[in-house]
Formats: structure tokens, C-alpha cells, sequence
């Protein structure tokens, strides 16, 4: 069966407020844009009409007189398998949609990669968002850097001073004083070699990570100073960079990872060599997500509030739309979570 | 930090024409002449120039958006393996066409946000996944907005909705069909959750396979489709005491919780209950045993409504439903 959309569309036109209250097309319009030229008595006509036809104003002619289209995009400018396997987006993505919940705006979510980078950037400055939150892993994308010149625009974690001039707004944790603090922790429970699987290195999460780890190392005065491998964020990576670390020969009781897939994927590692999880190598992980939580044994790692960092970045944005006082940098505090792995 | 960005007014002045003119230049090309197109574009491209939105819209009534709708639940929508996989084809079909693709994050609590986002000029068309949902509110809006549905959603009988799914009576009577064949003759079902029509389908393959077969068709479970459903749902089959040997499963996740079940309860797969599904997700490979499933081609799923959509939008004839292949994938849970 075969059929096409009807000529005559049957939602109502502003002809039709219009017509049903008795005025012309441009009183209409002015009523819609909150024009305060109305009289009350036609107000009051014209909003019956609205609510009666349920008619919805054309937000192309509303956008041009008021310049706001009440959409916010949330950009996340990696691959859809990236999206899906990591429960990092997943939380933020929640965290936004929370707060949006109960404000005017609605959520556009973009999936950058899969769409064209030049597509979702024309879409973006082409006035039909309010503002946008950028979530990526990583910086070495540069096509959304100048955005912030024609629109409103809040990161999720630091993005790299090269790229913005330093004067983004974004919110983020400390990565540096969370990793410090998971190091203070195995310190103290003995540990004296401890390795890092560090993540990418064009990335704020994965330098900072690291130099939470180097700092630690000059603190306590650790003899192993090169214990460094790097992953990409993905179990297998762990596993491979745990096996790099354990071929070197030299003693290793603990190991840091800049998140919970490598540090459970380091687990596999630790494993393949006839050695156990925490008694031989103490594991620590960074995110808290299920990949930790599910592993066996369980996995302490630094707990991020990914959902409140969500929600936060919506915030932010919402009041930088509204022009209200916010600050530039919000930075959330980090906790450590002792499970069975250390 | 506010609009520095090029103006419809600069790139007038540089290439020193009328700022209609560049006007006509960005939405009908055709109307000004081709050493002016050239010179303007030429200006476009100098200052980087994005035209609005907003202004070439109320031109040419076109955004060259297309949303597709995503349930508020998002731990939802990230745990179901289905959206991961539709939502790839999708987004490869439109790279190649005219269209931004936007994830729009429905409000429950506020339909009338998203009802009032899709029908005041944001986007062309949007695609609805009523795979796992009970979309009624939708299937209004698709006689104001070209829409296409994945899966059938309520209303579908209307000729202004247009869907592409599967064939998930033929699917269900095949996977029971399949039990039958291997020997088993008690069998049970769980379905999935009834105001759906893909549960309600599937349910109505099991019982035509059972008759066509003239076994007992009585022992029905329902659940959602999950995995702890599917497990509760085993549990309440097992405690009435009826031994049954074959069991079909409304999707493969709810298979994967009922297996769980019948472990606890120190019953075997298949040597003591078969079981097929439909779906050949994660939930389905990663069974133990891994599950004989009928697989739909969800990625290409993604890929046809895309392209029906884009059709539509276009004006082109467009079939009102689309059926997608699907396939037998024979493993050791039977």
C-alpha cells in the first residue's frame, strides 16, 4: 500500500487563531512574540483562540523576532559503540536530561562522529540551538573549539587551554587530587611500587590522571619512577598495558588506571601470570561505574558523580543563556571507594 | 562571548551587493545570476558565513533536521542493546544526505514540550523506535509531521503511519515451530509486556505454531522485556509444577533471565528445557548456552527508516509498512 502526507497539513495556522478571535494575522504575531502593544482585552481573545485550536506558534517566525529557539544541544563527538559501551556517557547524558526535565529546553543529543563533524557544526551555528554541552573524551577534535564565539557553550572536564584560550566555562573533578588521594590510600595499606595505566595523552582525564600519579611518586619517594603504560580506555587496553608493565620484571604491588574498564581488564593481566588480585597486585580504578562494581573481586576505584556533572553542565548552560551570574569553572569532589581490590 | 560570528550584512558589503541579494543566493540559487552566485559564495566562504537558520527556514520552510525520539529513561535507552545498533544505521544513512540527525530526549513528564519542539519548525521529520515503547502520543503527530515508525506502533492501521518492522508472528511461530521439530511437546512462553504489538504478535505465533502442531498452548508467562522479568517470570512458570521441556522467549534478554532461573532451580539447558528467542543481541551470544534466536538486522533497520523518512519528506511515494528479512540462527540452547 502506497499513500503520501496530505497537501493540507491539519495543524492550525496563526490564519486560523486569527480568524477564530476576531483580529488580524500581526496582532497574533505580537501576542506570540510577547509584544506588550496588546491591549488586555485582545490578549485575553487571542489566548482563548491559541488554547481552543491548541495551535503551536512556528518557532522559525518566533526564533527570528525573539532569538531563542529553547533547544539545548548536547554534543558528544565520538563513535556511537564509544557512546554505548562507556557508562561515563550514559550518566551524564542522565544527569542533563534530569535538570532539562523541569525547564523550558528541550535535549538534542548529537552523536558527532557517525554525522559529520561539518554537519553538527553548521547545525550548531546555524541558530537553531541556544547553547551546547560538550561531552568527549577527547581533544584532539578541534571543530568545536571557536563554537563558543557565537554560542553559549559549557564543557565537561577541562578542555585544553590550546584550544579555547582558557576562558571556557566548564565542569569538572579534580583528576589530579582524586588519583593522589586512590595513591594516598595504597600507601597506607603498604604498597610500596605502584604502577599507573595512564589513558590517552590528548586528553584532560588522561593527563591529569597521570600527574596525580607523578606527584604522588615524588611525595612518598617511590624508587620506581617509569612505572607508566598507556591505554586508550577499553578493558582489552588495560590488559595489554598490564602485561607491558608485568614484562619489565621489575616488582609491582599496585597499580593505578585512569578508569574502571582498564583497571578491570588489568585484572585479566594480573591473572595470565599466576598472580592474584589484591594479595600479590592491589588494583585501583577511576569513574565508579559497573565494570568495577560487577568485577571480581570488586573494585576500589575514585568515585566521579558523572550524573551530577550532567546535571551541573545544564545548569550552567541555562543560566549563561539566561545571562545570569555563573561561575566559569564548577568543579566537583571526587571520592574514593574501597572495595576488595586493595 | 556573544555573536561575533560573520553577518548576512558582511558578506553584502564584501561582495558589494544588496544583502537580498545574498538572500536569494542562499535559498534559491537559481533566480540570480551565475557571475553573482559565484561572487557571493566566494564571500561566503571568505568569512566563513553560516546562514541562519531561523531567516533561511521562513524561506524555504525546511530546518534539514531529523529527530529521532529517545525515551527519558535514558539508563533505559543505554542498557537496551537495540538502540545501540538501530542507532548506527541511521545515523550512516543520513551522513550521506542534506540532514543533521538529533536525538531528542523526550519528556515524559511534559509531553507537550516535545509535541511543541517537533511541530514548530525544528525538524522535517522524526523516527520513532517503538520497538520497546508505547508511543500512542506520537502516532497523533504523524499527520502534521512526515514520521516514520520502527516497529508497529499503536494506530498503525491509519495510512498516514509508516513503519518498517518485522514479521513477529512469522518469527515466533518459526522459533516455536523449531521446539517442536527438535522433539519437545510441553511448551511454555513468556511474552513480553501486552500493550505492546510486538509482544502481542509473538504470543500469536506461539499459539498458531502450537495449534498447527494440536499441542496444549496454556502455559503462558508475561514480562518486560528484561532480564530480571524474564527471571521472575520463570520462577512463577516453574511453581505451577507443570514439567514442560521447551520454552520460547519473547526476546533474548528475557531468555537470559529465565536460564538463570532454571539453573537456580537445578533444571538444564536444553537437556531438560529447550529454548529459543528472538534477537540476536549481547544478551543472546553471551548465554549460557548461547540461545538458538531468530536475529533481526537491526543496523539495517536503522538504515530503512532513515531512508523512508528522507522519502517522505521528499514527497515521494512511500510503502506504509516495510518488512524486514530476519534469520534462524541455530545454537546449543535447543
Amino acid at each position: 500500500m502506497t499513500s503520501e502526507i496530505d497537501a493540507e497539513p491539519t495543524v492550525p495556522t496563526l490564519e486560523m487563531v486569527a480568524a477564530r478571535a476576531g483580529v488580524s494575522r500581526s496582532t497574533v504575531s505580537r501576542v506570540v512574540n510577547g509584544s506588550p502593544s496588546v491591549t488586555a482585552d485582545v490578549l485575553s481573545a487571542v489566548q482563548a483562540a491559541i488554547e481552543e485550536l491548541n495551535y503551536v506558534p512556528n518557532r522559525a517566525a518566533r526564533s527570528l523576532a525573539s532569538r531563542r529557539t529553547q533547544v539545548i544541544a548536547l554534543v558528544i563527538p565520538e563513535s556511537t559503540a564509544m557512546v554505548f559501551g562507556d557508562p561515563f556517557f550514559a550518566s551524564i547524558v542522565q544527569g542533563v536530561a534530569m535538570y532539562l526535565a523541569n525547564t523550558e529546553y528541550t535535549l538534542n543529543m548529537m552523536i558527532a562522529v557517525e554525522s559529520r563533524p561539518d554537519k553538527t557544526r553548521r547545525y550548531l551555528m546555524g541558530g537553531n540551538v541556544d547553547g551546547a554541552l560538550i561531552v568527549s573524551h577527547h581533544s584532539g577534535d578541534h571543530s568545536y573549539a571557536h563554537l563558543e564565539r557565537t554560542l553559549p557553550v559549557v564543557y565537561a572536564g577541562r578542555p585544553l587551554q590550546a584550544e579555547t584560550g582558557g576562558s571556557s566555562y566548564f565542569v569538572g573533578v579534580d583528576d589530579i587530587a582524586g588519583e593522589r588521594g586512590a595513591i594516598d590510600h595504597l600507601i597506607e595499606r603498604g604498597r610500596k611500587s605502584i604502577g599507573v595505566i595512564a589513558g590517552p595523552q590528548d586528553m584532560p582525564p588522561g593527563l591529569d590522571r597521570l600527574e596525580g600519579w607523578r606527584q604522588a611518586v615524588r611525595r612518598y619517594g617511590m624508587e620506581s619512577t617509569d612505572l607508566v603504560e598507556y591505554g586508550d580506555f577499553t578493558p582489552e587496553s588495560g590488559a595489554d598495558a598490564m602485561r607491558r608493565l608485568l614484562s619489565r620484571g621489575v616488582p609491582i604491588d599496585a597499580i593505578v588506571a585512569a578508569n574502571d574498564q582498564m583497571a578491570v581488564g588489568a585484572y585479566t593481566a594480573i591473572r595470565e601470570h599466576g598472580l592474584t588480585v589484591p594479595d600479590d597486585i592491589a588494583v585501583v580504578g577511576f569513574d565508579d561505574n559497573y565494570f568495577g562494581l560487577t568485577a571480581t573481586p570488586p573494585l576500589t576505584t575514585v568515585h566521579q558523580p558523572s550524573v551530577e556533572l550532567g546535571a551541573t553542565m545544564a545548569e550552567v548552560l541555562v543560566k549563561l543563556i539566561q545571562h545570569e551570574p555563573v561561575q566559569q569553572v564548577t568543579i566537583l569532589p571526587t571520592s574514593l571507594i574501597v572495595r576488595q581490590s586493595s | 562571548m556573544q555573536a561575533q560570528s560573520p553577518t548576512l550584512e558582511m558578506v553584502a558589503a564584501l561582495a558589494g551587493v544588496s544583502r537580498s541579494t545574498v538572500s536569494r543566493v542562499v535559498n534559491a540559487p537559481a533566480t540570480v545570476p551565475a557571475r553573482v552566485v559565484t561572487s557571493v559564495r566566494a564571500a561566503i566562504d571568505e568569512l566563513g558565513y553560516v546562514p541562519n537558520l531561523a531567516a533561511r527556514s521562513l524561506a524555504s520552510h525546511r530546518s534539514r533536521v531529523i529527530a529521532l525520539i529517545i525515551p527519558e529513561d535514558t539508563a533505559r535507552f543505554f542498557a537496551d542493546p537495540y538502540y545501540s545498533s538501530v542507532i548506527p544505521g541511521v545515523a550512516r544513512y543520513l551522513s550521506a544526505t542534506e540532514y543533521t540527525l538529533a536525538l531528542v530526549i523526550a519528556s515524559d513528564d511534559e509531553p507537550d514540550k516535545t509535541r511543541r519542539y517537533l511541530l514548530s519548525g525544528n525538524v522535517d521529520g522524526a523516527l520513532v523506535l517503538s520497538h520497546h515503547v508505547d508511543d500512542v502520543a506520537y502516532t497523533e503527530l504523524a499527520r502534521a509531521l512526515p514520521m516514520v515508525f520502527a516497529g508497529r506502533p499503536p494506530g498503525a492501521d491509519d495510512p498516514h503511519t509508516f513503519m518498517v518492522d518485522i514479521d513477529n508472528v512469522g518469527a515466533a511461530e518459526l522459533a516455536t515451530r523449531y521446539l517442536v521439530e527438535h522433539g519437545r511437546r510441553t511448551l511454555a512462553t513468556i511474552s513480553g509486556p501486552l500493550n505492546m504489538s510486538s509482544a502481542l504478535d509473538r504470543l500469536e505465533g506461539w499459539h498458531r505454531a502450537l495449534a498447527a502442531a494440536a499441542l496444549d498452548d496454556s502455559l503462558v508467562e508475561h514480562a518486560e522485556w528484561s532480564d530480571a522479568a524474564g527471571a521472575a517470570a520463570m520462577h512463577r512458570l516453574l511453581d505451577r509444577g507443570i514439567r514442560f521441556d521447551g520454552l520460547f522467549a519473547a526476546s533474548a534478554q528475557i531468555a537470559t533471565g529465565a536460564m538463570e532461573v532454571l539453573r537456580e532451580r537445578g533444571l538444564t539447558v536444553p537437556h531438560d528445557v529447550a529454548i529459543t528467542s528472538i534477537d540476536n543481541d549481547h544478551f543472546a551470544q553471551a548465554a549460557n548456552p548461547p540461545l538458538t534466536t531468530i536475529e533481526q538486522p537491526t543496523t539495517a533497520h536503522g538504515a530503512t527508516i532513515a531512508e523512508k523518512l528522507v522519502a517522505l519528506i521528499a514527497g515521494e511515494p512511500v510503502d506504509h509498512l516495510t518488512l524486514m528479512p530476519t534469520t534462524l540462527i541455530e545454537r546449543q540452547s535447543v
